[in-house]
Protein backbone atom coordinates (compact mmCIF):
# COMPACT_ATOMS: atom_id res chain seq x y z
CA UNK A 1 0.00 0.00 0.00
CA UNK A 2 1.39 3.02 -1.09
CA UNK A 3 1.37 6.29 0.94
CA UNK A 4 -1.27 8.41 -0.94
CA UNK A 5 -3.09 5.08 -0.79
CA UNK A 6 -3.00 4.79 2.86
CA UNK A 7 -3.56 8.84 2.77
CA UNK A 8 -6.71 7.37 1.37
CA UNK A 9 -7.61 5.27 3.01
CA UNK A 10 -7.33 7.69 6.46
CA UNK A 11 -10.02 9.85 4.35
CA UNK A 12 -6.68 12.83 4.48
CA UNK A 13 -5.98 15.37 2.61
CA UNK A 14 -2.45 17.45 2.78
CA UNK A 15 -1.27 20.05 0.96
CA UNK A 16 1.47 19.17 -1.37
CA UNK A 17 4.45 21.06 0.24
CA UNK A 18 3.29 19.30 3.58
CA UNK A 19 3.42 15.56 1.92
CA UNK A 20 7.55 15.00 2.44
CA UNK A 21 7.21 15.94 6.25
CA UNK A 22 4.06 13.96 6.83
CA UNK A 23 5.57 10.49 4.78
CA UNK A 24 8.62 11.76 6.94
CA UNK A 25 6.68 11.36 10.08
CA UNK A 26 5.07 7.52 8.84
CA UNK A 27 8.56 6.33 8.28
CA UNK A 28 9.58 6.88 11.46
CA UNK A 29 6.47 5.71 12.73
CA UNK A 30 6.82 2.35 10.53
CA UNK A 31 9.88 1.78 12.11
CA UNK A 32 8.64 1.78 15.59
CA UNK A 33 5.93 -0.11 14.67
CA UNK A 34 8.16 -3.14 13.31
CA UNK A 35 9.81 -2.76 16.25
CA UNK A 36 6.46 -3.76 18.78
CA UNK A 37 4.72 -6.02 16.22
CA UNK A 38 6.98 -9.01 17.06
CA UNK A 39 5.67 -12.56 17.89
CA UNK A 40 4.31 -12.23 21.56
CA UNK A 41 2.53 -14.83 24.24
CA UNK A 42 -0.75 -14.76 23.96
CA UNK A 43 -0.75 -14.44 27.56
CA UNK A 44 1.39 -10.92 27.35
CA UNK A 45 -1.61 -8.42 28.35
CA UNK A 46 -1.61 -4.20 27.48
CA UNK A 47 -2.01 -2.31 30.48
CA UNK A 48 -4.80 -0.60 29.06
CA UNK A 49 -7.51 -3.82 29.38
CA UNK A 50 -10.97 -2.55 30.23
CA UNK A 51 -12.45 -2.04 33.71
CA UNK A 52 -15.93 -2.10 34.63
CA UNK A 53 -17.06 0.88 37.06
CA UNK A 54 -19.35 -0.17 39.75
CA UNK A 55 -22.89 0.77 38.89
CA UNK A 56 -24.09 3.66 41.17
CA UNK A 57 -27.34 2.85 42.97
CA UNK B 1 27.49 28.19 21.63
CA UNK B 2 25.62 31.65 21.95
CA UNK B 3 28.34 33.83 23.36
CA UNK B 4 25.48 36.28 25.25
CA UNK B 5 25.74 36.33 28.78
CA UNK B 6 21.86 36.47 30.41
CA UNK B 7 21.23 39.36 32.84
CA UNK B 8 19.87 37.45 35.96
CA UNK B 9 18.92 39.19 39.49
CA UNK B 10 19.73 37.94 42.86
CA UNK B 11 16.20 38.46 44.55
CA UNK B 12 15.74 38.54 48.28
CA UNK B 13 12.45 37.01 47.75
CA UNK B 14 10.91 40.74 49.30
CA UNK B 15 9.31 41.83 45.88
CA UNK B 16 5.77 40.07 46.49
CA UNK B 17 5.87 38.15 42.70
CA UNK B 18 9.11 36.26 43.40
CA UNK B 19 7.80 35.24 47.18
CA UNK B 20 7.14 31.30 46.79
CA UNK B 21 4.16 30.29 47.79
CA UNK B 22 4.86 28.78 51.01
CA UNK B 23 6.03 32.34 51.84
CA UNK B 24 3.62 34.51 50.44
CA UNK B 25 0.77 32.14 52.03
CA UNK B 26 2.25 32.53 55.63
CA UNK B 27 2.34 36.61 55.15
CA UNK B 28 -1.39 36.55 54.06
CA UNK B 29 -2.50 34.26 57.11
CA UNK B 30 -0.63 36.71 58.82
CA UNK B 31 -2.56 39.22 57.18
CA UNK B 32 0.54 41.57 56.37
CA UNK B 33 0.31 40.61 52.96
CA UNK B 34 -3.09 41.48 51.02
CA UNK B 35 -4.36 38.69 48.35
CA UNK B 36 -5.78 42.17 47.06
CA UNK B 37 -2.51 44.04 46.83
CA UNK B 38 -0.76 40.93 45.78
CA UNK B 39 -3.06 40.11 42.62
CA UNK B 40 -2.56 43.26 41.45
CA UNK B 41 1.13 43.64 41.53
CA UNK B 42 0.95 40.25 39.37
CA UNK B 43 -1.55 41.98 37.53
CA UNK B 44 0.63 45.20 36.84
CA UNK B 45 3.88 42.89 36.31
CA UNK B 46 2.15 41.25 33.44
CA UNK B 47 0.91 44.42 31.86
CA UNK B 48 4.35 45.66 31.96
CA UNK B 49 6.32 42.78 31.04
CA UNK B 50 4.58 40.14 28.80
CA UNK B 51 4.97 41.75 25.75
CA UNK B 52 8.15 40.50 25.61
CA UNK B 53 7.14 36.83 27.08
CA UNK B 54 3.56 36.20 25.04
CA UNK B 55 2.92 33.51 28.08
CA UNK B 56 -0.29 35.24 28.86
CA UNK B 57 -3.39 34.58 25.75
CA UNK B 58 -6.11 35.80 28.24
CA UNK B 59 -5.93 38.12 31.33
CA UNK B 60 -8.59 38.09 33.56
CA UNK B 61 -7.97 41.36 35.62
CA UNK B 62 -11.46 41.71 36.09
CA UNK B 63 -12.10 38.35 37.69
CA UNK B 64 -8.84 38.06 39.72
CA UNK B 65 -9.49 40.90 41.44
CA UNK B 66 -13.05 39.94 42.78
CA UNK B 67 -11.63 36.67 43.63
CA UNK B 68 -8.31 38.52 45.27
CA UNK B 69 -10.76 40.60 47.61
CA UNK B 70 -13.22 37.99 48.13
CA UNK B 71 -10.41 36.04 49.57
CA UNK B 72 -9.10 39.42 51.90
CA UNK B 73 -12.11 39.53 53.11
CA UNK B 74 -12.60 35.60 53.79
CA UNK B 75 -9.90 35.86 55.92
CA UNK B 76 -10.18 38.83 57.26
CA UNK B 77 -13.16 37.08 59.38
CA UNK B 78 -10.94 34.40 60.12
CA UNK B 79 -11.62 31.51 57.16
CA UNK B 80 -8.22 31.02 55.69
CA UNK B 81 -8.92 27.98 53.31
CA UNK B 82 -5.13 27.22 53.24
CA UNK B 83 -1.70 27.40 52.02
CA UNK B 84 -3.25 28.60 48.31
CA UNK B 85 -6.04 31.41 49.46
CA UNK B 86 -5.37 34.38 47.98
CA UNK B 87 -2.36 33.00 45.68
CA UNK B 88 -1.94 34.24 42.11
CA UNK B 89 -1.68 31.19 39.25
CA UNK B 90 -2.58 30.87 36.10
CA UNK B 91 -3.73 27.97 33.73
CA UNK B 92 -2.62 26.24 30.50
CA UNK B 93 -5.03 26.95 28.40
CA UNK B 94 -6.49 23.60 27.54
CA UNK B 95 -7.63 23.52 31.12
CA UNK B 96 -11.48 24.36 30.52
CA UNK B 97 -12.33 27.78 32.69
CA UNK B 98 -16.43 28.00 32.98
CA UNK B 99 -17.40 30.91 30.61
CA UNK B 100 -14.09 31.77 30.12
CA UNK B 101 -12.96 30.96 26.55
CA UNK B 102 -10.15 27.76 26.44
CA UNK B 103 -9.17 27.49 23.03
CA UNK B 104 -5.76 25.08 22.94
CA UNK B 105 -4.20 27.87 21.48
CA UNK B 106 -5.93 27.07 18.39
CA UNK B 107 -7.76 28.57 15.35
CA UNK B 108 -10.01 25.29 15.38
CA UNK B 109 -11.26 26.45 19.43
CA UNK B 110 -10.94 30.07 19.31
CA UNK B 111 -14.63 30.12 20.08
CA UNK B 112 -14.89 27.50 22.50
CA UNK B 113 -15.99 28.70 26.07
CA UNK B 114 -17.02 25.59 28.57
CA UNK B 115 -19.80 25.87 30.83
CA UNK B 116 -17.23 23.45 33.63
CA UNK B 117 -14.12 24.31 35.03
CA UNK B 118 -12.28 21.62 34.82
CA UNK B 119 -11.86 19.44 37.91
CA UNK B 120 -8.76 20.58 39.08
CA UNK B 121 -9.38 23.72 38.62
CA UNK B 122 -12.70 24.03 40.68
CA UNK B 123 -10.46 22.50 43.48
CA UNK B 124 -8.17 25.23 43.04
CA UNK B 125 -10.46 27.77 43.33
CA UNK B 126 -11.97 25.99 46.42
CA UNK B 127 -8.87 26.43 48.31
CA UNK B 128 -9.19 29.87 47.50
CA UNK B 129 -6.18 30.28 44.44
CA UNK B 130 -6.76 33.43 42.18
CA UNK B 131 -6.81 32.84 38.37
CA UNK B 132 -5.18 35.37 36.72
CA UNK B 133 -5.29 34.03 33.07
CA UNK B 134 -5.32 31.08 30.12
CA UNK B 135 -1.44 30.70 29.39
CA UNK B 136 0.16 29.88 25.83
CA UNK B 137 0.59 26.11 25.05
CA UNK B 138 1.81 24.14 22.07
CA UNK B 139 -1.21 23.82 20.03
CA UNK B 140 -3.25 21.01 21.76
CA UNK B 141 -0.05 20.34 23.41
CA UNK B 142 1.62 18.87 20.86
CA UNK B 143 4.14 19.82 17.64
CA UNK B 144 6.15 22.41 19.26
CA UNK B 145 6.45 26.50 19.36
CA UNK B 146 4.58 27.56 16.14
CA UNK B 147 4.32 31.05 14.35
CA UNK B 148 1.11 30.01 12.47
CA UNK B 149 -1.23 30.65 14.85
CA UNK B 150 -3.72 32.86 16.38
CA UNK B 151 -1.27 33.73 19.07
CA UNK B 152 2.66 34.13 18.91
CA UNK B 153 3.98 31.32 20.99
CA UNK B 154 5.64 31.91 24.39
CA UNK B 155 9.37 32.92 25.29
CA UNK B 156 12.23 32.41 27.36
CA UNK B 157 12.36 34.47 30.61
CA UNK B 158 15.89 34.15 30.41
CA UNK B 159 16.76 34.80 27.65
CA UNK B 160 13.80 35.69 25.39
CA UNK B 161 15.01 34.57 21.77
CA UNK B 162 14.98 31.80 23.52
CA UNK B 163 12.59 28.83 23.86
CA UNK B 164 10.64 28.15 27.16
CA UNK B 165 9.77 24.36 25.90
CA UNK B 166 6.60 23.13 25.82
CA UNK B 167 4.07 22.47 25.78
CA UNK B 168 3.22 23.78 28.51
CA UNK B 169 5.09 26.95 27.02
CA UNK B 170 3.29 30.09 28.91
CA UNK B 171 2.94 28.00 32.14
CA UNK B 172 6.82 27.54 32.54
CA UNK B 173 7.57 31.03 31.37
CA UNK B 174 4.99 32.79 33.62
CA UNK B 175 6.51 31.36 36.86
CA UNK B 176 10.12 31.67 35.91
CA UNK B 177 9.10 35.73 35.47
CA UNK B 178 7.38 35.93 38.57
CA UNK B 179 4.06 37.02 36.17
CA UNK B 180 2.26 33.86 38.55
CA UNK B 181 3.25 32.23 41.42
CA UNK B 182 2.10 28.99 40.00
CA UNK B 183 0.58 27.43 37.17
CA UNK B 184 -1.24 24.81 35.88
CA UNK B 185 0.65 22.25 33.15
CA UNK B 186 0.17 19.03 31.15
CA UNK B 187 2.67 16.22 30.27
CA UNK B 188 2.02 13.67 27.61
CA UNK B 189 5.85 12.94 26.95
CA UNK B 190 7.52 16.11 29.04
CA UNK B 191 5.13 19.12 28.85
CA UNK B 192 5.26 20.01 32.28
CA UNK B 193 9.27 19.06 32.88
CA UNK B 194 10.23 20.21 29.36
CA UNK B 195 9.44 23.76 30.27
CA UNK B 196 10.69 23.28 33.50
CA UNK B 197 13.74 22.53 33.08
CA UNK B 198 13.91 25.37 30.52
CA UNK B 199 12.53 27.75 32.29
CA UNK B 200 13.90 26.96 35.88
CA UNK B 201 11.24 26.32 37.41
CA UNK B 202 10.29 23.51 39.52
CA UNK B 203 7.99 21.28 37.73
CA UNK B 204 5.77 17.90 39.16
CA UNK B 205 4.23 15.46 36.37
CA UNK B 206 2.34 12.86 39.40
CA UNK B 207 1.79 9.21 38.99
CA UNK B 208 -0.99 9.03 36.12
CA UNK B 209 -4.15 8.59 38.22
CA UNK B 210 -3.57 10.67 41.04
CA UNK B 211 -4.90 14.05 39.39
CA UNK B 212 -8.04 14.30 37.63
CA UNK B 213 -7.70 14.99 33.97
CA UNK B 214 -11.74 15.80 33.33
CA UNK B 215 -12.26 18.90 31.76
CA UNK B 216 -8.81 19.29 30.22
CA UNK B 217 -8.61 18.94 26.42
CA UNK B 218 -7.41 15.59 25.81
CA UNK B 219 -4.17 14.91 23.63
CA UNK B 220 -3.84 10.61 24.88
CA UNK B 221 -5.96 9.40 27.03
CA UNK B 222 -3.63 6.95 28.61
CA UNK B 223 -0.53 9.59 28.55
CA UNK B 224 -1.78 13.07 29.67
CA UNK B 225 -0.93 14.24 33.28
CA UNK B 226 -1.74 17.35 34.45
CA UNK B 227 0.05 18.99 37.42
CA UNK B 228 1.42 21.76 39.24
CA UNK B 229 4.62 24.03 38.19
CA UNK B 230 5.78 26.75 40.66
CA UNK B 231 9.55 28.17 41.53
CA UNK B 232 9.93 25.28 43.94
CA UNK B 233 9.41 21.50 44.98
CA UNK B 234 7.91 23.03 48.28
CA UNK B 235 5.23 24.64 46.45
CA UNK B 236 4.61 21.85 43.96
CA UNK B 237 3.86 19.69 47.31
CA UNK B 238 1.45 22.44 48.63
CA UNK B 239 -0.35 22.37 45.55
CA UNK B 240 -0.33 18.86 45.47
CA UNK B 241 -2.19 18.97 48.43
CA UNK B 242 -4.99 20.53 47.24
CA UNK B 243 -5.15 18.65 43.69
CA UNK B 244 -4.57 15.08 44.52
CA UNK B 245 -8.36 13.74 44.91
CA UNK B 246 -9.84 10.89 43.60
CA UNK B 247 -12.17 12.20 40.88
CA UNK B 248 -14.98 9.09 40.06
CA UNK B 249 -15.92 11.00 36.86
CA UNK B 250 -12.29 10.50 35.47
CA UNK B 251 -12.12 6.92 34.27
CA UNK B 252 -8.07 6.43 35.13
CA UNK B 253 -8.06 8.33 38.83
CA UNK B 254 -6.86 6.80 41.38
CA UNK B 255 -8.50 5.74 44.12
CA UNK B 256 -5.87 5.74 46.66
CA UNK B 257 -5.19 7.34 49.87
CA UNK B 258 -3.21 10.96 49.59
CA UNK B 259 -0.43 11.74 51.85
CA UNK B 260 0.45 15.66 53.02
CA UNK B 261 2.53 16.45 50.62
CA UNK B 262 3.97 19.07 52.09
CA UNK B 263 4.23 17.87 55.94
CA UNK B 264 6.49 14.96 53.77
CA UNK B 265 9.06 17.43 53.28
CA UNK B 266 12.45 18.06 55.51
CA UNK B 267 14.16 15.47 57.63
CA UNK B 268 16.95 14.93 55.21
CA UNK B 269 17.75 11.86 52.79
CA UNK B 270 19.74 9.29 54.99
CA UNK B 271 19.11 5.84 53.81
CA UNK B 272 17.67 7.31 50.30
CA UNK B 273 18.88 5.39 47.70
CA UNK B 274 19.55 7.04 43.90
CA UNK B 275 19.49 4.51 40.99
CA UNK B 276 21.11 6.48 37.72
CA UNK B 277 20.15 4.84 34.62
CA UNK B 278 23.42 6.42 32.71
CA UNK B 279 23.02 4.49 29.59
CA UNK B 280 19.70 7.23 28.90
CA UNK B 281 22.09 10.52 28.97
CA UNK B 282 25.98 8.69 28.05
CA UNK B 283 25.18 6.73 25.52
CA UNK B 284 21.66 6.87 24.00
CA UNK B 285 22.22 10.44 24.14
CA UNK B 286 24.90 13.06 24.03
CA UNK B 287 24.60 15.53 26.91
CA UNK B 288 25.68 19.13 26.50
CA UNK B 289 28.63 18.72 28.77
CA UNK B 290 27.46 21.40 31.13
CA UNK B 291 23.85 19.70 31.71
CA UNK B 292 26.09 16.70 32.03
CA UNK B 293 28.57 18.60 34.93
CA UNK B 294 25.38 20.27 36.28
CA UNK B 295 23.94 16.72 37.23
CA UNK B 296 27.11 15.08 38.19
CA UNK B 297 27.53 17.61 40.79
CA UNK B 298 24.14 17.75 41.85
CA UNK B 299 24.47 13.83 42.88
CA UNK B 300 27.23 14.95 44.83
CA UNK B 301 24.88 17.47 46.92
CA UNK B 302 22.15 14.16 47.35
CA UNK B 303 25.28 12.05 48.60
CA UNK B 304 26.10 14.99 50.98
CA UNK B 305 22.52 14.57 51.99
CA UNK B 306 22.96 11.40 53.11
CA UNK B 307 21.72 9.15 50.16
CA UNK B 308 23.54 6.60 48.05
CA UNK B 309 23.77 6.88 44.29
CA UNK B 310 23.80 3.76 42.39
CA UNK B 311 24.65 3.10 38.22
CA UNK B 312 22.00 0.97 36.67
CA UNK B 313 21.22 0.42 33.12
CA UNK B 314 17.52 0.54 31.32
CA UNK B 315 16.26 -0.06 28.20
CA UNK B 316 17.45 2.14 25.10
CA UNK B 317 15.89 5.47 26.06
CA UNK B 318 15.79 5.84 21.98
CA UNK B 319 12.80 2.73 21.88
CA UNK B 320 10.77 4.27 24.63
CA UNK B 321 10.65 7.68 23.09
CA UNK B 322 9.32 5.90 20.05
CA UNK B 323 6.89 4.27 21.65
CA UNK B 324 5.32 6.89 23.74
CA UNK B 325 5.00 8.98 19.81
CA UNK B 326 3.48 5.94 18.41
CA UNK B 327 0.69 6.28 21.36
CA UNK B 328 0.17 9.67 21.65
CA UNK B 329 -0.43 10.09 17.36
CA UNK B 330 -2.93 7.10 17.55
CA UNK B 331 -4.63 8.21 20.77
CA UNK B 332 -4.40 12.05 19.42
CA UNK B 333 -5.87 11.03 15.88
CA UNK B 334 -8.93 9.08 17.53
CA UNK B 335 -9.84 12.58 18.78
CA UNK B 336 -8.87 14.86 16.27
CA UNK B 337 -9.35 12.37 13.14
CA UNK B 338 -12.93 14.14 12.17
CA UNK B 339 -11.72 17.97 12.37
CA UNK B 340 -7.99 16.79 10.37
CA UNK B 341 -10.26 15.51 8.17
CA UNK B 342 -12.83 18.43 7.87
CA UNK B 343 -10.94 21.48 8.47
CA UNK B 344 -7.31 20.67 8.83
CA UNK B 345 -6.44 24.30 7.72
CA UNK B 346 -7.41 25.39 11.19
CA UNK B 347 -4.68 23.52 12.73
CA UNK B 348 -0.83 25.03 12.51
CA UNK B 349 1.21 23.10 10.44
CA UNK B 350 3.03 21.69 13.14
CA UNK B 351 0.33 20.55 15.25
CA UNK B 352 -1.57 19.03 12.14
CA UNK B 353 1.21 16.46 11.13
CA UNK B 354 2.16 15.42 14.39
CA UNK B 355 -1.81 14.45 14.89
CA UNK B 356 -1.91 13.62 11.08
CA UNK B 357 0.31 10.92 11.66
CA UNK B 358 -1.88 8.59 14.23
CA UNK B 359 -3.84 7.65 11.26
CA UNK B 360 -1.07 5.60 10.19
CA UNK B 361 -1.12 3.20 13.17
CA UNK B 362 -2.94 -0.34 12.82
CA UNK B 363 -5.08 -1.83 15.47
CA UNK B 364 -2.70 -4.51 15.81
CA UNK B 365 0.42 -1.83 16.71
CA UNK B 366 -1.38 0.45 18.86
CA UNK B 367 -2.19 -3.04 20.86
CA UNK B 368 1.42 -4.16 20.92
CA UNK B 369 2.30 -1.24 22.00
CA UNK B 370 0.46 -1.10 24.66
CA UNK B 371 1.76 -4.97 25.66
CA UNK B 372 5.29 -3.52 24.94
CA UNK B 373 4.56 -0.52 27.73
CA UNK B 374 3.31 -3.10 30.09
CA UNK B 375 6.55 -4.91 29.68
CA UNK B 376 9.10 -1.75 30.15
CA UNK B 377 6.93 -0.51 32.61
CA UNK B 378 8.06 -4.30 34.36
CA UNK B 379 11.28 -3.36 34.25
CA UNK B 380 11.41 0.39 35.73
CA UNK B 381 9.08 -1.37 38.44
CA UNK B 382 12.33 -3.95 39.14
CA UNK B 383 14.46 -1.10 39.09
CA UNK B 384 12.74 0.28 41.93
CA UNK B 385 13.16 -2.61 44.51
CA UNK B 386 16.59 -2.12 44.94
CA UNK B 387 15.93 2.08 44.24
CA UNK B 388 13.62 4.25 45.80
CA UNK B 389 14.72 6.90 43.65
CA UNK B 390 15.58 7.47 39.71
CA UNK B 391 17.97 10.93 38.76
CA UNK B 392 18.63 11.84 35.50
CA UNK B 393 19.01 15.39 33.46
CA UNK B 394 15.52 16.36 32.97
CA UNK B 395 16.54 17.78 28.99
CA UNK B 396 20.27 17.13 27.34
CA UNK B 397 20.58 20.19 26.43
CA UNK B 398 19.99 24.21 27.77
CA UNK B 399 16.98 26.05 25.96
CA UNK B 400 17.73 26.37 22.34
CA UNK B 401 16.65 29.19 19.97
CA UNK B 402 12.90 29.57 19.60
CA UNK B 403 12.22 27.66 16.68
CA UNK B 404 15.33 26.25 16.55
CA UNK B 405 13.44 22.43 15.77
CA UNK B 406 16.11 20.44 15.22
CA UNK B 407 18.53 20.94 18.43
CA UNK B 408 16.25 18.97 20.70
CA UNK B 409 15.16 16.02 18.87
CA UNK B 410 16.09 12.88 19.67
CA UNK B 411 15.72 10.25 22.45
CA UNK B 412 13.71 12.19 25.26
CA UNK B 413 14.41 11.52 28.62
CA UNK B 414 11.16 12.28 29.98
CA UNK B 415 9.74 10.15 28.14
CA UNK B 416 9.97 7.27 30.14
CA UNK B 417 7.91 8.70 33.56
CA UNK B 418 4.68 8.92 30.78
CA UNK B 419 5.21 5.64 29.66
CA UNK B 420 5.48 4.04 33.09
CA UNK B 421 2.96 6.66 34.64
CA UNK B 422 5.54 7.36 37.56
CA UNK B 423 6.12 10.68 39.13
CA UNK B 424 8.54 12.61 37.82
CA UNK B 425 9.91 16.56 39.04
CA UNK B 426 12.06 18.34 37.41
CA UNK B 427 14.06 21.24 39.33
CA UNK B 428 16.40 23.42 38.58
CA UNK B 429 20.17 22.25 39.08
CA UNK B 430 22.33 24.87 38.31
CA UNK B 431 22.91 27.73 34.82
CA UNK B 432 25.33 26.93 31.97
CA UNK B 433 28.21 29.88 30.86
CA UNK B 434 25.41 31.48 29.67
CA UNK B 435 23.18 32.04 32.55
CA UNK B 436 20.62 29.47 30.95
CA UNK B 437 19.35 26.92 33.36
CA UNK B 438 20.26 23.39 33.60
CA UNK B 439 17.76 20.82 35.14
CA UNK B 440 17.91 17.11 36.74
CA UNK B 441 14.93 14.60 37.24
CA UNK B 442 13.66 12.78 40.22
CA UNK B 443 11.92 10.03 39.43
CA UNK B 444 9.84 7.23 42.20
CA UNK B 445 7.63 4.20 42.32
CA UNK B 446 3.92 5.22 41.83
CA UNK B 447 2.14 7.19 44.33
CA UNK B 448 5.12 8.28 45.85
CA UNK B 449 5.54 11.16 44.77
CA UNK B 450 5.78 12.52 48.66
CA UNK B 451 9.50 11.16 48.16
CA UNK B 452 10.14 12.53 44.81
CA UNK B 453 9.12 16.23 46.14
CA UNK B 454 11.06 15.63 49.26
CA UNK B 455 14.31 14.92 47.45
CA UNK B 456 13.63 18.07 45.27
CA UNK B 457 12.57 20.25 47.97
CA UNK B 458 15.80 18.62 49.74
CA UNK B 459 18.27 19.49 47.20
CA UNK B 460 16.81 23.28 46.58
CA UNK B 461 17.11 24.11 50.42
CA UNK B 462 21.13 22.67 50.03
CA UNK B 463 21.51 25.18 46.92
CA UNK B 464 21.58 28.61 46.32
CA UNK B 465 19.22 28.08 42.64
CA UNK B 466 15.80 29.61 43.64
CA UNK B 467 17.71 33.15 44.77
CA UNK B 468 18.06 34.03 40.81
CA UNK B 469 15.35 34.84 38.69
CA UNK B 470 15.72 36.26 35.21
CA UNK B 471 16.27 39.86 35.33
CA UNK B 472 13.03 41.38 32.71
CA UNK B 473 13.10 45.00 32.61
CA UNK B 474 9.64 46.78 31.03
CA UNK B 475 10.22 48.05 27.44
Amino acid sequence: MTFEDRMQAAGLTVKPEDQPKLAALVKDLDRTAAQVNTPRSYAEEPLSVFKPMPVPR
Amino acid sequence: MPVETIAREETGMTEPHFMTIAEASSAIRARTLSPVELTQSFLNRIKALDGQLDAYLMVLEETALAAAKQAEQEIAAGRWKGPLHGIPIGLKDIYNTAGVRTTGHSALFRDHIPTDDAATVTLLREAGAIVLGKLATWEFAIGGASFDLPWPPARNPWNTAHDPGGSSSGSGAAVAAGLAMAAMGTDTGGSIRGPASWCGIAGHKPTYGYLSRRGILPLSYSLDHAGPMCWTAEDCALMMNVLARHDKLDPASASVPVPDFAASLGGGLAGVRIAVPRNFFESDLTCEPEVLSAFNAALDVFRSLGATVTDITLPPLGFITDLVSLITAAEAFAIHGNWLRETPELYGERGRLRIMVGAFVSGETLVNAHRERARLSAIVAAALVDADLLMMPTRHIVSPILGDYDSAVGPSLTRPFNLTGYPALSICDGFNSTGLPTSLQIGGRPFEDHLVLKAGDAFEKATGFRKIRPALAAV
